[in-house]
């Protein structure tokens, strides 16, 4: 990730802080930053949506065209992510620099809608075997102020949501070639259902403690921090420890509880 | 092209037979959910690399590779925040480089080898798992190379690697806190909530989630986790989570004597 210059004196701070129950911007351990949620930002795309959380800047746009489905599932459409970490978040990510935090990323993402549940993928599914929806979300880096991850969740759940996917009706002719038809009313779209897509709640782990939402200095202080992503019921579809560090299994019995609070 | 003789143009894209057939149903044999399968490791087998290290778990097998330190032009870091500890500060630890590769030939379908963003997250995660345990502190502005070749894949890979790739650390001399030991589990389809330690192929492929646990044994430190899928709520995770512990602690005798009989090996080879 992104990181900053901390002096020994900063982290010290930091860590006790942390012990006490009391974060340097004046939350508590398990208080989240103010969000900012907006949907229907690109008109370009079939949905999109920008979300603020701190000082950390996401947008996605999610964009829906026609293709052939996966030879081993026929009946389905699919999901591909992209990640892009732009030269504006950090200095780091100038040229190739933000590739390797961006194919992380992805394959996160790839990890967390791997699951029947999360996504309704039948009703992409245009004709079996011919045609079907492949939804490409494209996930933008703006500003890289701590805590990717659950930003980048609730960014692309958020522009799930708003996705419009035009009605298409497939007419056969006489001699059995086939036609697509779009129709013609622009508002006349199937919506997808986000009930049961997951968001992620990453856990700092600080000295003893665990922090949620974690700052870049807070961030440089934690050694390992563990991932997870739930949906609204409390499944959990994703599972990582990031970082360094190694975690006490103790504390991540501890820490999952917290996940599923949040 | 006209009578172009020489060469024999087949199909573009190719697919197996298998997708063509029937469907068999080969149900997975009911075992019980503890049970480990025996392993066969063997370390010091490779002439040319520092260490290196073969592990054998029912049908998974792995070969490990770790060549360094060797010296990199770290110039350009700027100066980083100093470490705790009085070891050397962040800019100038040694770094380790992972890469993890399935032979072609290892899976049902034939693969070809520049796998793409598998083997890329597959090589993260084996990063994140060995950095807790290797001193890189110890090997300033130094680089470590770990390469894994999944020859075949039975079931629990990831698993497999870590623990291959922390035996081929620990025979190359490099200074280590502890071993990593890997562990697999997975969770049948159905309401029964039942996780299985060490899967085969056939129970992974369904497998409603699946999780890979590396457990630093003497320690007692978790090192990496990484799962995903359907998994139910966080209790059944978190009894999963201990169950793949206590299947690494199982197995680490086992490793603790590989490396001994490996190290006399190279005892009684060594010229006097």
């Amino acid at each position: 990730m992104a990181s900053v210059a901390l002096s020994e004196a900063e982290k010290v701070y930091i860590v006790h802080g942390v012990q006490e129950d009391l974060r340097v911007d004046g939350r508590g351990c398990e208080d989240y930053r103010c969000v900012e949620v907006e949907t229907d930002v690109v008109s370009n795309t079939s949905g999109s949506a920008r979300v603020k959380l701190g000082h950390t800047d996401i947008l996605v746009g999610v964009k829906a065209e026609m293709g052939t489905p996966k030879l081993e599932k026929p009946n389905e459409g699919y999901l591909e992510f992209f990640v892009d970490c732009s030269a504006n978040a950090t200095p780091e990510f100038e040229g190739r620099g933000g590739d390797d935090l961006g194919t992380e990323i992805a394959n996160t993402l790839y990890r967390i809608f791997n699951n029947k549940s999360s996504v309704d993928l039948k009703s992409l599914c245009i004709s079996p075997r011919e045609h079907c929806w492949i939804l490409y979300v494209d996930v933008l880096l703006l500003e890289c102020g701590g805590n990717l991850f659950d930003a980048i969740s609730i960014a692309v759940k958020a522009a799930l949501f708003n996705t419009r996917i035009p009605k298409v009706r497939v007419l056969e002719d006489e001699e059995g070639s086939k036609d697509i038809e779009l129709s013609d009313d622009p508002y006349d779209c199937i919506r997808l259902s986000v009930e049961n897509v997951p968001c992620i709640v990453t856990l700092c782990k600080i000295g003893y403690r665990h922090v949620v939402d974690a700052t870049l200095q807070e961030e440089a202080c934690s050694l390992a921090s563990l991932l997870v992503s739930v949906t609204s019921k409390g499944v959990v579809t994703c599972m990582r420890k990031v970082g360094k560090g190694s975690l006490d299994p103790e504390s991540i019995f501890e820490m999952m509880e917290v996940h599923v609070s949040k | 092209m006209p009578g172009d003789h020489r060469r024999i143009r087949g199909p573009e894209e190719s697919q197996p037979p298998q997708l063509y057939a029937a469907d068999e149903d080969e149900a997975p044999v009911a075992r019980d959910s503890t049970r480990l399968r025996p392993v066969y490791a063997r370390a010091g087998l490779l002439s040319q690399a520092k260490g290196s290290a073969y592990l054998e778990a029912g049908g998974t097998k792995v070969l490990c590779a770790v060549s360094g330190p060797r010296q990199v032009e770290g110039g350009e870091r700027g100066s980083g925040p100093a470490g705790a500890g009085g070891e050397a500060p962040a800019a100038l630890r040694g770094r380790l480089l992972c890469d993890f590769r399935r032979a072609p030939f290892s899976g049902r379908r034939r693969r070809a080898p520049p796998g793409g963003g598998e083997e890329r997250e597959l090589a993260l995660a084996l990063q994140e798992a060995l950095e807790p345990a290797v001193r890189l502190g110890r090997y300033p502005r130094a680089q470590l190379e770990v390469s894994a070749l999944l020859l075949e894949d039975g079931g629990s890979a990831l698993a497999a690697a870590l623990t291959a790739a922390s035996l081929a650390l620990a025979d190359a001399g490099i200074e280590m806190y502890d071993l990593v030991v890997g562990c697999g589990l997975s969770r049948a389809p159905g309401p029964a909530p039942i996780w299985l330690l060490d899967p085969t192929l056939l129970e992974e492929e369904r497998a409603a989630a699946s999780l890979t646990v590396a457990l630093m044994p003497v320690l007692n430190q978790v090192a990496g986790l990484l799962g995903s899928g359907e998994g139910g709520p966080t209790e059944s995770w978190a009894e999963a989570v201990r169950l793949g512990l206590e299947g690494c602690q199982r197995l680490y005798p086992v490793l603790q004597q590989c490396l001994v009989r490996a190290a006399r090996r190279r005892g009684t080879a060594a010229p006097p």
